[in-house]
């Protein structure tokens, strides 16, 4: 009986290893996601066709490089809506001396960016200056585990780098992705999977010394195509009329603004809340406004009602939710100016 | 945990060698045992808070059973049947009882303030409890003698292949096969992991595929309905999810028994290839099935009281097990829907004759399948009022393409014949790879998304062509490079389909 269990034994890994092996091995030889391997160029020139990379691996990996050399005491920090924000704008805000990093990731929670900050006090980072950029719908944010939003372990120490690379293979060989993956690599062309994944060449440029993300391609469409780009992104069908979103804030919400709170103040940080207004017309909920002026006080800057004229101009956006930068422009003028001109 | 999750694969691998490893005089018992532990364990692993209802089921089961045996049977069998009953009604049907009464008495002008429970449905609580009732019935009628070790009673209530979606198993059946020691065969072991391996693949390959756009065609309720091509559509893919849901899941339970040396009752016998409606029930879900009818239809007479009577205890079996599936009305019409539609072929067949086969056995299996295929929109729908909608959307669709089904089965099996008769399997089968591989340059796109219609094509025919064995992949090519390969292409179809804790549909009856 030992020698037929053994016998089992190795017809099952027979069986099973191989193929097994076969896609861990067209994984690694592919990295798909890029995050096997480091990379001086996420976004490569001319763009190939490759999935969303994960932002705030990006960032990870652009501040790790840049750090020991540059000793950033500056962040941006916020969802992808902080891309609008220029570094370079707003260095002309920040006292000399300042050496400014834009610190993003996909869909930031309230929890992910209380990882990130006290990722940066680990990591001996003097936390001089912050521009927290928060959408309406922050509070709707959740952790999430899908390949473009995941935090990387330097950042969520409770997740090791085993279970963080085999969420990846898992996002990799998830049926619907993977599909699209191979119909994108056979054809050549990009292929949009579910709502919040793509396969298309992305025209990004990123700063590995800022971070900062920027699309020439993108604005240069804007520039001399206007009507065009945005009759193709159907802008029309993302404007709404302004309305107060359901109230979010939970009490796990609550305890990582404080800790977010506490951990600026230890560092004694000069830092801005900002949240500009939306196409969609999407407005916190009253509680959750009050919630986040209990946190951050007088700090806290909203523009969801102020600059609501903003949504009138189309070139002012990307698409429904991100503005573009010279609407962030005017609203760092405002928050940095000695007396804010508008709030 | 799943039999489709990562966490059962390893609970499995290390349950699989401690079992094994058992040997000397004991080893049976401490087999028993760990099977108890387990169970134990794989139904904690859900809930482990409805660990202590199913213990309540087995030891009230288990005393009455042997107090039935000293004496006042039906006593105490009706006292262990009203238990199990109450705590199934508590946790099924409290809501659906009370609003249901409350909705009477509101029509005959009274009011009744019942009170509505938020309550969680336990896993597999209706299989259990029916095992249990089994039990105590075959007890009460001297059929199987009171078990007195609680261990091998317990495994055989909560045995984990077959604890939360069956088969039902009966005592006569189980319970030997539980007392009695298990010899280690090999080539069992290799038939039970390819069963496990082929119902895994029907879950995660085919129904965990199907599900998406089953839910889109039926995940409107008030909104605007889906069109007619859509309601034809995702019926049809229902009836294949469902169909490879509950047969995958019955694989993989015989499957994993059969490794450990127990054999379940079948609970599928390839019901898509009926020739009837009666055929149909022969196959689909047979252990739920024989419990009715020997639990329900026999002692309500059978078919021993004339036609009529008959005809009503079918409908009363149907109605029941329709109610059995869920405490919702659509549940109540699917079943009643069903009870009808056998009512009317046994009256046809007792006017034509029993023994008469039908003259066209391809028109036979689908006009079958059409039938099962509409009584599944009923079972899917979430209120009356959607079903309705969706019978009128369906049924003439699905009247044309039973036509156009059944022509084309005709056709293809003419063609198939002929050249299996002038020899020409090898030229089939090349003509066949090579139209699949010209559609699939000329059309990618199509073929990438029409994958699914694919793989339930690969499934059917595979089934179809090992129908008369016990189980598919019963028989696999004798050449070991070719066995090899074709186990490779399906861990792969299962890897880069797998989706993590998919649950399967019979979990919430």
């Amino acid at each position: 009986m030992r020698r037929d269990l053994f016998r089992i034994l190795l017809n099952c890994l027979l069986v099973f290893m191989p193929p097994l092996l076969l896609l861990g091995g067209v994984y690694v030889a592919i990295d798909p996601f890029r995050v096997l391997r480091d990379y001086d160029v996420y976004y490569p020139e001319p763009p190939v066709l490759q999935p969303t990379i994960n932002k705030g691996m990006i960032s990870v990996a652009n501040f790790e490089r840049g750090f020991p050399e540059h000793n950033y005491n500056a962040f941006i920090m916020g969802s992808s809506v902080s891309i609008a924000y220029p570094v370079s704008g707003w260095a002309r805000h920040l006292p000399p001396g300042a050496r400014p990093f834009h610190f993003d990731s996909a869909m930031e929670s309230v929890h992910s960016l209380r990882l990130k900050l006290e990722y940066l006090e680990r990591m001996g980072a003097d936390i001089s200056n912050v521009l927290l950029v928060i959408p309406p719908q922050w509070f709707e944010f959740a952790d999430s585990e899908a390949p473009p939003f995941v935090d990387p372990p330097a950042i969520d120490t409770s997740r090791g780098k085993v279970a963080y690379h085999w969420l990846f293979v898992k996002g990799f060989y998830n049926r619907e992705f993977f599909k699209a993956y191979v119909m994108a690599r056979l054809m050549g062309r990009a292929v949009s999977v579910g709502t919040v994944n793509a396969i298309d060449p992305q025209r990004v440029h990123i700063n590995p010394l800022t971070n900062e993300e920027t699309s020439p391609v993108l604005e240069d469409s804007i520039r001399y195509h206007a009507r065009e780009f945005y009759r193709l992104r159907d802008l029309d069908a993302s404007r709404g009329h302004p309305h107060r979103l359901e109230p979010r804030a939970d009490a796990a919400s609550i305890a990582d603004l404080e800790a977010i709170v506490r951990l600026l103040h230890r560092h004694n940080t000069d830092y801005r809340v900002v949240m500009a207004p939306v196409l969609s017309g999407a407005m916190p909920a009253e509680s959750d406004l009050e919630v986040l002026r209990n946190a951050f006080g007088d700090r806290f800057y909203d523009f969801t009602v102020t600059m609501r004229y903003k949504t009138l101009v189309d070139t002012n956006y990307y698409d429904g939710i991100h503005y573009r930068y010279p609407v962030a422009l005017e609203i760092m003028d405002s928050v940095y100016s000695p007396r804010p001109v508008i709030k | 945990m799943t039999f489709n999750s990562i966490a059962f694969v390893v609970f499995f691998a290390v349950f699989f060698f401690l079992y094994w490893c058992c040997r000397g005089r004991y080893s049976t018992r401490v087999q028993n045992i760990l099977l108890m532990g387990g169970s134990m364990l794989f139904y904690a692993w859900y809930d482990w808070r409805f660990l202590g209802l199913i213990y309540l089921a087995i030891v009230c089961t288990f005393v009455t059973a042997i107090l039935a045996e000293k004496g006042c049977r039906r006593l105490f069998t009706a006292v262990n049947i009203a238990i199990n009953l109450a705590v199934l009604v508590a946790f099924k049907y409290f809501n659906f009882f009370g609003e249901n009464l409350g909705r009477l008495f509101h029509l005959l002008g009274m009011q009744l303030d019942m009170v509505t429970v938020e309550v969680l449905l336990p896993v597999g609580i209706s299989f259990y409890t029916f095992q249990c009732i089994g039990y105590s019935v075959d007890v009460c009628r001297r059929k199987v003698r009171a078990e007195r070790d609680f261990v091998d009673f317990a495994v055989f209530v909560s045995y984990f292949p077959q604890l939360v979606a069956g088969p039902i198993e009966r005592a006569s059946q189980l319970l030997p096969r539980i007392k009695n020691a298990r010899v280690f065969d090999y080539a069992g072991i290799v038939g039970g992991m390819r069963q496990a391996l082929w119902g895994m693949l029907k879950k995660v390959v085919v129904a965990d595929a199907c599900a998406p756009h089953v839910e889109k065609a039926f995940s409107w309720v008030d909104g605007a309905p889906p069109s007619m091509a859509w309601a034809l559509l995702g019926t049809l893919l229902f009836s294949v999810q469902i169909y490879c849901d509950f047969s995958g899941y019955c694989d993989m339970a015989r499957g994993v028994s059969r490794c450990l040396g127990i054999d379940l009752t079948q609970n599928f016998r390839y019901p898509y290839f009926s020739r009837n409606v009666k055929d149909f029930w022969n196959r689909w879900n047979i252990s739920l099935m024989a419990w009715f009818r020997e639990y329900v239809y026999f002692p309500l007479g059978g078919s021993r009281r004339g036609l009529a009577r008959t005809c009503a205890n079918v409908m009363v079996v149907f109605a029941l097990s329709g109610l059995w599936h869920g405490a919702n009305w659509n549940f109540v019409l699917w079943g009643l829907y069903w009870g009808v539609v056998m009512v009317v072929f046994r009256l046809a067949r007792s006017f034509r004759g029993a023994d008469a086969a039908p003259r066209h056995r391809s028109a036979a299996i689908v006009s079958t399948c059409a039938l099962a295929v509409a009584g599944w929109c009923m079972f899917r729908c979430s209120s009356l009022s959607q079903t309705l909608v969706m019978l009128r959307l369906l049924l003439p669709g699905l009247a044309v393409l039973s036509v156009a089904a059944w022509l084309a089965l005709v056709v293809a099996s003419r063609l198939v014949r002929t050249a299996l008769y002038h020899r020409w399997r090898l030229v089939l089968l090349c003509t066949g790879l090579v139209f699949i591989a010209l559609v699939a340059v000329l059309f990618p796109v199509p073929v990438a998304h029409g994958l699914l219609f694919g793989y339930i094509a690969l499934v059917f025919v595979v089934e179809w062509r090992q129908r008369y064995l016990d189980y598919c992949l019963a028989s696999m090519p004798s050449h070991r490079l070719l066995r090899l390969l074709c186990y490779w292409g399906m861990v792969v179809l299962l890897l880069v389909n797998y989706m993590e804790d998919v649950p399967f549909i019979y979990f919430k009856f």
